[in-house]
């Protein structure tokens, strides 16, 4: 649909919130008590907070859980009964406040999560999920949409985004049946926007992701990789925190006589997730997996399912324990 | 240039090292783990308060031990996890050419649980793991734990010798009992 630009003031906010937290289960971001920003399940709106830079872990767990059980299962002497999660009992979900990159991220999920059958799990959620994007009107040193074919006020993603404007108050771009569904059980909260002057933040670009996928066409090889991920200690972190991430493992879990199946976050930095039975490890050393990570967002992503395994937020940087700088990498392999 | 880089220098330069594990500041401006091949690059290595990570946990990583020979920046810490190393036959003493630095210079809990089971009677209480961990789980206050109940029952704490056994992996006669269900 064609996209619609309305005002919406500050003090109107709340209603909007509380109009769509009654219909709803409304996640957005909050301060935790040790600091963190992290986007939980909040029909206050007093505790929500506008003014992060970024969660310490991303929203990509509203369609993809942490753990998500499949299926459960019971076992008689001579018969086993299967039970599929109903996955029609899934809950419409309103994303309050994500940034663009977050938002983006949603897409580049669907890509993998779609790319040679439709996972329905992934798909309904996501199907639940109306969103409530933020442009971001600050930026710190590890962001870099900008480098990845995005930007702080971009719209991927979001059902309404809303731009903050010199003003104090909101711009909110109409960007899906959904958004509209929203503006039309609530018309006075949208006003007449007539173009005011945006409050949004400068991203520095840092690299050309044309640039990075073209060389990592020939780049596997390269001792660029043992060079670049020797402090690189496995941990998992950046994996856990990044929006975009979709390994998964899928694991039998028995008590007794009966049982679920369960998927769960994973991660190809881990040693364990290429093993084979045999022993033979195909991505035996951490540089080959650091390869991994960097060849499948930049290069084998953009070649099999046209989109971009990356959207900037710098949460793997941020987050790293030893300062494996996703950025400073990427603009480095550029010049290899 | 300090005494730090003047003595990475002189090891890299007669080659009684191949590699320098060290710390540097990176282009952000955050102190990370440094690794040094050339002579001439071991003006980058700093040390101050910011430098936290436990270095001792490159020693066994393959691409690290194919560089050769290993000088390594050792606050006491990373020297009670390389007399840890070198206890369990991880690495050898030979191996190694230790840079001493004296002291005044929410995923799933039960992971946390296996993991400090592991590690009772081996962790060496550097508190790297809770400092790593990106969402604040305190993990190490685990481990910890286990140290001390090890230094309690058996009187042995890791990473104080290399000569030591592993303290759940043994049995001495003279064990105690009394703490078991």
């Amino acid at each position: 649909m064609e996209t619609t630009q309305k005002l919406i003031q500050k003090a109107s906010l709340e209603k909007l919130y509380s109009h769509l937290s009654e219909q709803r289960k409304i996640y957005a971001p909050v301060k935790s008590s040790d600091g963190d920003v992290e986007y939980k399940y909040n029909p206050v709106y007093a505790d929500v907070i506008f003014d992060h830079i970024r969660s310490a872990l991303s929203v990509k767990n509203l369609v993809f859980p942490k753990v998500e059980t499949l299926l459960f299962y019971s076992n008689t002497k001579t018969k086993t009964t299967v039970t599929e999660t109903d996955i029609n009992k899934i809950e419409e979900v309103v994303l309050w406040g994500a940034h663009p990159c977050d938002t983006a991220a949603f897409d580049t999920l669907r890509s993998i999560f779609c790319w040679d059958i439709n996972d329905e799990f992934f798909l309904k959620r996501l199907e639940k999920l109306v969103v409530i994007g933020l442009s971001c009107h600050s930026s710190d040193e590890y962001c870099f949409c900008t480098s990845v074919g995005l930007s702080p006020d971009s719209s991927k993603g979001s059902d309404i985004l809303l731009t903050p404007l010199k003003n104090g108050h909101f711009r909110a771009d109409i960007l899906t049946e959904k958004g509209n569904r929203i503006v039309v059980s609530d018309p006075e909260l949208f006003e007449k926007y007539s173009k005011e002057e945006i409050l949004v933040t400068d991203v520095k670009q840092k690299f050309d992701h044309k640039q990075v996928t073209k060389k990592l066409a020939t780049a596997f090889e390269h001792p660029f990789w043992v060079e670049n991920s020797l402090r690189c200690i496995g941990c998992g972190a950046c994996a856990y925190v990044c929006p975009t991430c979709a390994c998964f493992d899928i694991q039998d879990e028995t008590k007794g006589k009966n049982g679920r199946r369960y998927r769960s976050w994973d991660s190809c930095g881990f040693g364990l997730f290429t093993i084979h039975t045999s022993g033979h490890n195909p991505r035996s050393v951490q540089s080959q997996r650091w390869r991994q990570r960097i060849m499948h967002k930049f290069s084998y992503m953009p070649e099999r399912n046209n989109s971009l395994g990356c959207v900037g937020c710098g949460r793997c940087s941020s987050g790293c324990p030893v300062d494996m700088n996703i950025a400073e990498q990427l603009e480095a392999l550029q010049s290899i | 240039m300090n005494n730090l880089s003047a003595k990475a220098k002189e090891l890299l330069d007669t080659k009684a090292v191949n590699v320098l594990i060290g710390y540097e500041t990176g282009p952000t401006g955050i102190v990370r783990p440094a690794f040094i091949t050339d002579p001439s690059k071991t003006d980058k290595l700093i040390y101050d308060e910011h430098c936290i990570h436990n270095l001792a946990v490159y020693l066994t990583k393959p691409e690290v031990r194919k560089l050769g020979k290993i000088g390594i920046v050792a606050t006491l810490t990373v020297m009670r996890s390389i007399m840890m190393l070198i206890s369990e036959q991880q690495i050898t003493a030979d191996d190694i050419v230790v840079l001493g630095i004296s002291s005044d210079g929410k995923l799933h809990m039960e992971w946390h649980i296996l993991r400090a089971m592991h590690l009772a009677g081996r962790c060496i209480s550097c508190g790297e793991c809770g400092r790593a961990c990106p969402v604040g789980i305190p993990c190490h206050l685990l481990t910890m734990h286990l140290a001390d109940q090890t230094q309690m029952y058996f009187n042995v704490h890791a990473g104080t010798s290399d000569k030591m056994k592993s303290v759940l992996s043994v049995y001495e006669p003279g064990d105690k009992e009394n703490f078991i269900i």
